[in-house]
């Protein structure tokens, strides 16, 4: 388990200074650097090269890459320059609202669609599961930002019962119960925009497990055995058939987290995937770079902690 | 999927074989042929006059009633294991005549394959008589007009005709994912047959690529390069896409490479001396083929999703260039959203039923290559 641990530890390295490299190489290719915005029409050009060669920006890219990275370990992530503050500010201000956001269409992802892939994968054929499996059907072809348009439409302006954009209501002083209630209140179309379109993936995978389960002979033995039916599916089938989804946990926080983009645009939420957009639309590609940095670094997380519980439930991965 | 059945049908017909009682005798006549054939083929028997038994060989084959003879004391169906002839086999039905009967059988994929045609030949017949010029000309005295007479579908805040924009708009978005899918899954297929073919140190290093190509977020490495090209057209478009979504195909393709190199048939082949580019896309391809449909089909749709969804944002196409996704931007301004559904709906409507149509063609083809899940 261990050395399975640390060798799936050992494959992320290489990724990360790969992506890292990707990155930066990304960020010479982008117009400006880190004068662009401080620069004044009426400083000499002189200065304007001294300050350059200060900063190290006429150096070879291999040691201007070693001092970005040698930087971001001790905190430095640069200067927005549209913000005209640390990336890291930046980022910070945004990152509890995407976390929030995407703790509430995980917990809405894994509280809907369990039950339903359980009574689909239970009663399969019937009417009912027919009805689930036609909505799986039509969820995995619907692109989330239609979703997200025709809920907003639909609940946020024609019915009113959500508000349409942003996190939290204007004027409300943090920390107090009504900061909090505003805020759920605001998250509850986004999330559900989410959780409806990404549920799909989850109940299609329970329920094809449930039904390759319960034709397996240990059920049949439990049910020989007088275990109650409703046990037998709760305890026995269900529990088999859920490691695949175990499995993608971290994919699937992963996705939430970077897959918010089309969702946080419609519904004006002031997340990292709005920001994203916003960097680049306003060029300020100093944090457009960080949060694909970022994102690229969650994905890698991701995949590890969906490989070590893989390891986990899966006894077999280990081997190999 | 496909390899699984197979093997399936084999060890079958193995069981067949076996419980019709092929006598010892049998088997070794049967080895005999086939060293004869193998030794004819190349030329060097084993013994004896080469002459004599390549006569043998040829009269053999030329002889009907022998075939005859052959075939009668060979179980039905045993026929996979290289003692007969290849010609005289009954053939069994190629890979894309099963998708053609699945597709028909199937009468919700036909209905899909019948509309994605309708749309697809309206869409490009009547593009061929609409100017995309007076189109996208903006006309300040018609702006945000509901459907009228005029107007079959109304007007943007431009005065832009919507009706022309949406049959143009669905013409750029499925000739947009056509081209990145092509581009994608060419790529992907080359990629994934080259490391699944040849494994080893190659195969390893070759899929640390596509892991690493795995974990970056696409749709915003997308966003960055679309900003930063230089020259940004539909070609460097679509280029840019495709560089992001080769790996879905490349993984399949190259598990199943694994999976076939397996087989005796490559094996035969490389002892003959076949090259390996010609076993790989004369003699390999073939049997991929069928899934390689599928994949594309199913990656169609979702590059056609992806594409609207990158038109949506504002990294697309340029406006008087419209995409589906560039009319769904519009409803972005909460005006438009509430009150002119004329802009926003039929696009949505359309990219939905593009997408379902494509699925359901691509999930009635992934059923024909599991002979389980035949409707046929």
């Amino acid at each position: 388990m261990l050395k399975f641990t640390i060798r799936r530890l050992l494959v992320t390295f290489p990724q990360l200074v790969v992506l890292s490299v990707l990155v930066f190489i990304m960020g010479s290719m982008m117009p400006g650097d880190a004068l662009s915005g401080l620069i004044d029409p009426t400083i000499p050009r002189e200065a304007i090269e001294a300050r350059r060669e200060a900063l190290g920006l006429n150096n070879p890219w291999y040691i201007q890459y070693r001092d970005w990275v040698f930087a971001m370990f001790q905190g430095d992530f640069g200067n927005s320059i549209f913000h005209q503050r640390p990336v890291l500010d930046v980022i910070g201000d945004r990152l509890m609202n995407t976390i929030w956001l995407s703790l509430f269409s995980t917990v809405l992802i894994y509280l809907l669609g369990l039950p339903l892939g359980l009574v689909s994968g239970r009663y399969n054929d019937s009417l009912l599961d027919t009805t689930i499996t036609g909505y799986t059907y039509l969820g995995f072809a619907t692109p989330q930002f239609i979703f997200g348009l025709v809920i907003l439409w639909v609940f946020g302006y024609n019915l009113d019962l959500f508000p349409t954009g942003g996190s939290v209501g204007p004027g409300i002083e943090p920390g107090t119960l009504d900061f909090v209630l505003s805020k759920i209140n605001h998250l509850v179309l986004p999330s559900f925009a989410i959780a409806l379109i990404g549920l799909v993936g989850t109940v299609q995978y329970l329920r094809s497990g449930i039904i390759e389960t319960k034709q397996k002979d240990f059920i049949v033995l439990a049910r020989a055995k007088g275990v109650k039916e409703s046990s037998v599916y709760s305890k026995h089938i269900f529990r088999n058939s859920i490691l695949p989804i175990a499995a993608f946990f971290g994919y699937e926080i992963v996705a939430l987290l970077g897959g918010s983009i089309f969702i946080e645009m419609i519904y004006s939420y002031p997340g990292m995937g709005r920001l994203f957009l916003d960097s680049i639309s306003t060029r300020d590609f100093s944090v457009a770079n960080i949060l694909i940095l970022f994102y690229g670094f969650m994905a890698i997380v991701g995949a590890l902690l969906s490989d070590i519980i893989l390891s986990i439930v899966d006894p077999r991965i280990r081997i190999k | 999927m496909d390899n699984k059945d197979n093997n399936g049908r084999l060890g079958r017909e193995h069981e067949e074989e076996n419980s019709e009682g092929v006598s010892e005798q049998e088997r070794m006549r049967r080895q005999e042929e086939l060293d004869d054939r193998a030794s004819a083929s190349d030329g060097r028997p084993r013994s004896g006059d080469p002459f004599e038994a390549r006569s043998r060989d040829t009269h053999r084959y030329e002889k009907g009633d022998m075939d005859m003879s052959v075939k009668a004391d060979i179980p039905h169906g045993a026929s996979g294991h290289g003692a007969l002839d290849s010609k005289n086999l009954p053939k069994s039905t190629p890979g894309w005549r099963i998708l053609i009967q699945e597709l028909i059988a199937d009468k919700l994929a036909l209905f899909s394959l019948i509309i994605f045609v309708l749309i697809t030949s309206y869409v490009f017949g009547l593009t061929m008589f609409l100017d995309r010029q007076t189109i996208v000309a903006v006309d300040l005295f018609a702006i945000n007009e509901p459907p009228s007479e005029d107007f079959r579908l109304g007007t943007d805040y431009g005065g832009r005709d919507i009706f022309g924009q949406l049959i143009i708009g669905t013409r750029n978005s499925l000739a947009i994912g056509i081209l990145v899918t092509a581009m994608s899954v060419g790529f992907g297929i080359a990629y994934g047959v080259v490391s699944g073919y040849f494994g080893g140190q190659i195969d390893n290093m070759m899929m640390r690529v596509v892991d690493f190509f795995m974990v970056l977020p696409f749709l915003m490495v997308i966003i960055v390069f679309v900003t930063i090209s230089p020259s940004y057209n539909i070609f460097t478009f679509s280029l840019i896409m495709a560089a992001f979504l080769w790996t879905g195909t490349a993984r399949l393709v190259r598990s199943l490479a694994i999976q076939e190199k397996e087989l005796d048939y490559i094996n035969a082949s490389r002892t003959m001396g076949s090259s390996h580019l010609k076993i790989v896309f004369t003699q390999m391809m073939p049997n991929l083929i069928g899934i390689i449909i599928v994949n594309s089909t199913l990656s169609l749709a979702a590059n056609i999703g992806i594409e609207s969804g990158l038109s949506f944002i504002g990294f697309g196409f340029p406006e008087d260039y419209p995409s589906l996704g560039t009319l769904m931007a519009y409803a972005t301004n909460s005006q438009t959203l509430q009150h002119r559904w004329w802009i926003w709906v039929p696009a949505a409507v359309l990219i939905l039923l593009m997408m379902l149509c494509v699925r359901n063609i691509g999930e009635a083809l992934r059923r024909a290559g599991d002979a389980r899940q035949r409707q046929a």
